[in-house]
């Protein structure tokens, strides 16, 4: 099983390189540079730019170096140093700009994380044990329609309510008068007042999705004859459920769970961009609509990574859950 | 809570938030904002910030007199004198929002524009600021003298030798300007020849120009030197030179342990005062915390700051500046309208909003404030003269083309459904308020006459018609043109609507094709779309930049119409195409109007661009822009109740007198 | 003979009946496809049932609430005019209802000119003003005066349609390579992994920028935006495959696997009649998520400026013109597409749940099982 993963390990770094290369390439696809974005916004702000000048910046950027020297000086900086360039925006090193907003998405992802699982699952399991009843048809109606909301709009729409009904602050992390307030009791609750929005918003989608694929995968388990043995040797009927059906139907989770990983720093974008939150979503997606070409490609990076390794853990969580693909692992 | 006084301080600059809550005695299940026991004041005799007057007191500040030059610039106060203390409540929209805080926060060039103007009227409306000035010499000689005994925010002489840095050693150094450097700096007409800049005195600088240099003071005026990047006109040396190869042999090092490539990055990154709080500034406030370090961008009063009220009080009178850095300008809408921001004309003040802002005022404790717009049209739509299919080109150089189809689209619908019944139609003209308004140029042919429509463009050749009535294009098929159009003018998307219906009724085809800002920009420089929206900046005389390539093909970066014409202008007939002879004369006229220090003169030659502008008709207008708004809440002083269009504004109104 | 026929009748019923009488029991998903049969129907023939073009626009009744359509005996169909007056200062423009003035509404009257499924050209509309152009907005009006209840009807048809290439093109895909991969095993298993971890870290987004960018200009932005979606499907399979193979490795163990294959069974027969159908109602619910997610999908591109933009209509794009407080506060009826998202997602979703559990060979067995105890 070690030899597996240790092959596993090789191929990732193959992996990892190919995404670099496509990555880099994906970024310089579209016409254009960050220089572009320069220029169009001191169009749009009214000022004209001289080709001269526009020269000067790509020249300051290195943008007037060839796309295969770029990539060169881009991926034997990260491999060599450890760096992963400035961002051309905010005049940055990379890593500080995501490194600064990793505490906040990551608190953002787990905890909306913790309450799609605390509801979700005792949710399915009982949507599947109970099908067909009037709680299954309640919940799955529920769930639906939190599924169905488009998050934008709820984040926009909660946000408003606020406004408009609570007088709450609106908007990043705290009220005015808290900003630079100490840390006190009003402080924490006020920013609890402020993340409870993102937090339901992002839950919503991702609960009703949970109960539903709990219940199929439920559904699939429940009327084995594995279960039917169980039940006729007499298993308490709690016991039998949560020890062997349950434990199949939750597979499928340990295939996706490692994706999680990159979900800690890439954080909801849209949530984020609608709510004002500075966590690492807006940032790569300001970053890509202003071709900060270092920003986005180092992000992308760090996020493929987290995804590669994410899945690397979703295969040994599966393996460690499921003594079916243990075995072959072992065999292989 | 007064008597631990410093607390305050430690806290922002420290922020040693957790150590500090047990320091200033307030208890951790307190629920009210712990601020640290801000010093109120309402002594309104003091000369100083009681917090300041503190730090004098224990000695860790010199005395008022020590930090003010000796000529303080006076403002008078725009109703009353202020009180001290007070956070100006501001936001930015993304990131990149750098104008905003440079027309607040970072408003202090040399030489300034005075309280309510924009710079049109020349010279009269420009004022001394951190230095006083004197043109010699018909405009060929300019010589600064900064305040005696200036400083800059960390207590350090602000003299000639800053003056002198900027210009060697960062406006003019080959390094940072590998490609070339800004034509201000340099004699008229040359890319390489610079100015002769001297040190007169410790602290007076002359810049001698061979020709008249038009428009140098307006330019520093209007902030152009303030603005990202390694330009600058007066910067902190005994600061920046450790970073500067030229003083320091070992930057390369200190920018590869900052991770950079070379020293030119680490200078910039340290040059820019939104990024980079250690810079020393002369601003009235300085950066505590900059942008990308936390949720917002804070700024400090500055203990040297020179300038001080007519009862020689030093400004500002404002604590500090705060603006948070926001993703969405909806945030910043409903922020506005729950009454958290004290001052902002930026982002949110859209035509479209103006309802929902002035419904709000009463709840949100705010009012509202006048901008006349800089953007003389709403919407132009230019045909690219230079496009590269000879048949389209000939047809679209055609004026009679253009003048069909301006008649063909019905103006008013568009004001009405688009633009809230604001404006007028209007042309890609000059704007009412301009020196040079042409009240013919911006009316003509904006009649919606679907007759006059249809006999110019048969007048243009297009008289061959498909079964349904299509006008057959040059190439036999039914004329339909693609008309690009930014997405960050969603206005345009909507307004194309109506002007494709408009010119369907007299045979002609039109395809929107919306795309994102970058790629605009991009298909414009490589002279690809057949034609292309955009607003309209009004002509300006005094730099010949700005808005001017709306009139005339001047610049190869943005004239839309005509990119190769101005290609062939910025060259000097080396590059790009030769454009007609009335497009040359008006193109020689421009280049007089530019070079002209005489304003009387200037605005002749500027008439003349502007007329061969009308008979060109290089652009179908919509409509004038209706005005901009900004808000200011009700406890805030001084904010005048409408501001000129300038483009520093709200700079000129001077914040630092603004009160709370 | 005459007694046979019953009983075969019985015996031969086709699986798709027999699936549809499981489907029969689910309620819900009974009422997901009440509505949508009538949605899609609608969304087909948008300029039939749509009162007007989805361009026409009234530009003196900007931003007008809803109509409330009234019915009298002798007058028929008809609503209440607006009387407007805009605010000098704001430019707001106000709306007050004038009982005194009735503009008569009626069923299948003329307006605007279309060609019904780009073939037959008509002006027949179900509902709308009886005069042509008269001021009539159900659901209200835009920003540019134009009636909202149009607009979501024609954005119908675009938004229920251009996800479905996407999600079958994807959908066919991640069954086949993920099976392959995960009954193969090995050296194939190890190949197709490699290129799913590759394909999952690309990043959709940067993607998606690049492709709107790269394809041509006289595309048109609905050809443009259903290219996107395709060449995003070619690499969206990616977490059904996992999925699928994920399960094919659970089941190779399994006894009824191992039975077929001693019986000298083929592989793909292996894979397709036993294999598949054990684990299909684990994909039907996938997809039965994955449509309703293209649409949502569909809206949230468009919201952050990287799917269709106006002047297409679809519900993504209306909803993304409403996006702003502005809408929320002063005309909350532009937020009707959102609603139509919400009850087609729901119906979806149901509608799939039906689908899953008639097609879940256990749960046949358990309605069995239920049926035996009640006939006892």
């Amino acid at each position: 099983m070690l030899g597996y993963f240790g092959r596993r390990l090789v191929y990732v770094v193959v992996t990892l390189w190919a995404i670099s290369i496509v990555t880099f390439v994906i970024i310089n696809l579209p016409p254009g540079d960050y220089v572009s974005t320069l220029v169009a916004n001191a169009q749009a702000g009214g000022e004209g730019i001289t080709p001269a000048e526009i020269a000067n910046l790509r020249h300051r950027y290195g943008l007037d170096d060839p796309l295969l020297l770029q990539y060169w000086r881009w991926i034997t900086a990260i491999l060599l140093h450890g760096d992963f360039g400035q961002s051309f925006a905010w005049n940055q090193a990379v890593s500080t700009l995501i490194g600064e907003r990793v505490a906040l998405s990551a608190v953002l992802s787990i905890s909306s994380l913790l309450m799609v699982w605390a509801i979700a699952f005792p949710i399915g399991i009982y949507s599947a044990v109970k099908q067909y009843s009037w709680g299954d048809y309640g919940f799955s109606f529920l769930g639906f329609i939190g599924m169905a909301v488009p998050e934008f709009m709820l984040a926009l729409v909660l946000m408003y309510v606020g406004f408009r009904f609570f007088g709450q602050s609106v908007g990043g992390l705290f009220s005015p008068e808290f900003q630079d307030a100490a840390w006190n009791l009003g402080k924490v609750l006020d920013l609890l007042g402020h993340l409870w929005v993102p937090i339901v918003v992002i839950g919503v989608s991702g609960t009703a999705g949970m109960i539903r694929v709990t219940r199929a995968n439920l559904l699939d388990e429940l009327y084995r004859p594995y279960v039917h043995t169980a039940r006729a040797k007499g298993l308490p009927e709690w016991k039998l459920l949560l020890k062997y059906p349950v434990r199949m139907s939750l597979s499928p989770f340990f295939s996706t769970v490692g994706w999680l990983l990159p979900g800690l720093i890439g954080g909801e974008t849209i949530v984020s961009v609608v709510m004002s939150l500075p966590t690492g979503g807006p940032l790569l997606l300001n970053g890509v609509m202003n071709q900060d070409m270092y920003l986005v490609g180092s992000f992308i990076m760090i996020l493929s990574t987290l995804t590669v390794i994410g899945t690397v853990l979703s295969d040994l969580a599966l393996a460690w859950w499921d003594p079916r693909i243990r075995k072959r692992y072992k065999r292989e | 809570m007064t008597h631990q006084p410093f607390t305050r301080r430690n806290l922002l600059r420290g922020g040693g938030l957790l150590l500090l809550t047990t320091a200033t005695g307030c208890s951790f299940f307190d629920t009210s904002p712990d601020t640290g026991g801000a010093v109120q004041a309402a002594d309104m005799s003091a000369k100083e910030s009681p917090a300041l007057a503190q730090l004098v007191k224990s000695g860790k500040l010199p005395p008022l007199e020590q930090r003010l030059p000796k000529n303080p610039l006076v403002v008078t106060p725009l109703k009353e004198p202020g009180r001290y203390g007070g956070t100006w409540a501001s936001a930015l929209v993304g990131d990149d929002d750098i104008d905003w805080l440079t027309n607040t926060l970072g408003y202090e060039p040399l030489v300034r524009l005075k309280p309510g103007t924009n710079g049109q009227k020349g010279p009269d409306d420009i004022v001394a600021n951190v230095a006083e000035f004197e043109v010699k010499n018909g405009g060929r000689e300019y010589v600064f003298r900064l305040r005696e005994g200036l400083k800059w925010s960390d207590g350090q002489p602000c003299t000639a030798d800053d003056l002198m840095f900027a210009f060697e050693d960062v406006a003019t150094y080959h390094d940072l300007h590998t490609t070339g450097i800004y034509d201000l700096y340099l004699e008229n007409g040359s890319t390489t020849e610079r100015v002769k800049v001297e040190k007169v005195d410790d602290r007076t600088v002359r810049y001698v120009y061979k020709e008249p240099k038009a428009g140098l003071l307006f330019q520093i005026a209007v902030a152009t030197f303030e603005r990202p990047g390694p330009i600058g006109f007066l910067l902190p040396k005994h600061y920046l030179k450790q970073f500067h190869k030229k003083y320091n042999p070992d930057v390369d090092q200190l920018a590869k342990d900052e991770q950079l490539e070379d020293w030119t990055q680490l200078f910039m990154q340290k040059q820019d005062p939104w990024h980079n709080a250690d810079q020393p500034t002369l601003h009235a406030w300085k950066v505590s915390s900059p942008i990308g370090k936390g949720t917002a961008l804070v700024a400090e009063r500055n203990p040297y700051y020179w300038k001080v009220d007519q009862q020689g009080r030093q400004l500002p009178y404002i604590d500090r500046y705060r603006a948070e850095v926001l993703g969405d300008v909806q945030v910043e809408l409903l922020k506005i309208m729950n009454g958290e921001i004290g001052m902002q004309l930026r982002n949110f003040n859209t035509p479209e909003n103006k309802p929902l802002v002035s419904q709000n005022a009463a709840k949100g404790k705010y009012r509202l404030f006048d901008v006349p717009s800089r953007l003389s049209n709403t919407m132009i739509i230019q045909f690219n003269q230079n496009i590269a299919d000879d048949e389209l080109r000939k047809l679209f150089q055609n004026r009679d083309f253009r003048i069909g189809l301006s008649y063909a689209i019905n103006r008013k619908e568009i004001i009405d459904g688009v633009y809230a019944g604001q404006g007028e139609p209007w042309q890609a003209a000059p704007s009412k308020r301009n020196v040079v308004h042409n009240e013919a140029f911006g009316k003509q042919y904006t009649e919606f006459d679907a007759a006059k429509a249809n006999e110019h463009l048969d007048k243009a050749g297009l008289t061959k018609k498909d079964a349904d009535g299509k006008r057959l294009g040059p190439d036999g098929k039914p004329l339909i043109v693609t008309v690009m159009a930014s997405t960050e003018f969603p206005h345009h998307t909507e307004a194309l609507e109506f002007v494709k219906k408009g010119w369907e009724a007299v045979g002609v085809g039109l395809r929107v094709d919306p795309v994102a800002g970058t790629l605009f920009t991009e298909r414009t420089m490589a002279n690809q779309p057949q034609a292309s929206t955009y607003t309209c900046s009004d002509f300006d005389i005094i730099t010949g930049t700005g808005g001017d390539h709306y009139y005339v093909p001047s610049n190869s970066g943005s004239a839309r119409y005509a990119i190769r014409w101005a290609q062939w202008y910025g060259s000097k007939g080396k590059a790009g195409d030769e454009p007609p002879k009335e497009v040359r004369d008006q193109l020689e006229a421009f280049t007089t109007m530019r070079t002209e220090p005489d304003t009387t003169k200037a605005i002749e030659s500027a008439k003349k661009v502007v007329e061969i502008a009308a008979q060109q008709f290089y652009a179908i207008g919509i409509s004038t822009y209706p005005d901009e708004y900004g808000i200011v809440s009700n406890s805030f002083k001084n904010v005048p109740d409408s501001m000129a269009s300038a483009p520093t504004t709200p700079g000129p109104t001077q914040p630092e007198q603004y009160s709370l | 003979m005459f007694l046979r026929r019953p009983t075969k009748e019985v015996g031969t019923l086709p699986q798709w009946r027999l699936m549809w009488r499981q489907f029969r029991r689910h309620r819900l998903a009974l009422a997901g496809m009440a509505i949508l049969v009538p949605v899609y129907f609608v969304a087909i023939f948008a300029e039939f049932f749509a009162p007007m073009s989805s361009s026409t626009a009234n530009t003196s009744m900007t931003y007008a609430p809803p109509q409330a359509l009234r019915f009298s005996g002798d007058l028929g169909l008809y609503v209440h005019g607006y009387r407007t007056e805009r605010d000098p200062k704001t430019y707001e423009q106000r709306y007050t209802e004038d009982p005194g003035q009735r503009i008569d509404v009626g069923l299948f009257v003329h307006g605007d000119e279309y060609e019904l499924l780009g073939l037959i050209p008509s002006d027949l509309h179900l509902i709308g003003p009886v005069t042509k152009g008269e001021p009539v907005f159900l659901l209200g009006s835009d920003q540019n005066g134009r009636d909202l209840l149009s607009r979501l009807i024609h954005g119908a048809r675009v938004s229920l349609s251009i996800g479905l290439v996407g999600v079958a093109a994807s959908f066919l895909l991640g069954m086949l390579i993920g099976g392959i991969s995960g009954y193969f095993g090995g050296g194939v298993d190890n190949a197709v992994q490699r290129v799913i971890e590759f394909l999952i870290a690309i990043p959709t987004l940067p993607l998606w920028m690049a492709l709107s960018a790269a394809l041509p200009t006289d595309w048109g932005p609905l050809t443009r935006y259903f290219a996107i979606t395709v060449i995003l499907s070619l690499i969206g399979w990616t977490g059904l495959a996992r999925d699928v193979r994920g399960r094919f490795l659970s089941l190779r163990e399994e006894d009824f696997v191992m039975a077929a294959r001693l019986d000298g069974v083929g592989r793909l027969s292996i894979i397709f009649r036993h294999m598949i159908p054990s684990f299909a109602s684990h994909i039907i619910a996938s997809l039965s998520l994955a449509i309703p997610s293209m649409i949502l999908g569909e809206t949230s591109l468009s919201f952050l400026g990287l799917g269709l933009q106006a002047p297409a209509v679809s519900w993504g794009v209306l909803l993304e013109g409403a996006q702003n407080i502005r809408v929320v506060a002063n005309a909350p009826w532009l937020l009707a597409p959102g609603v139509a998202v919400v009850i087609v997602v729901v119906a979806m979703n149901f509608f799939g749940d039906g689908l899953r559990d008639a097609a879940d060979p256990y749960g046949n067995r358990r309605v069995r099982r239920g049926r035996r105890r009640r006939a006892a």
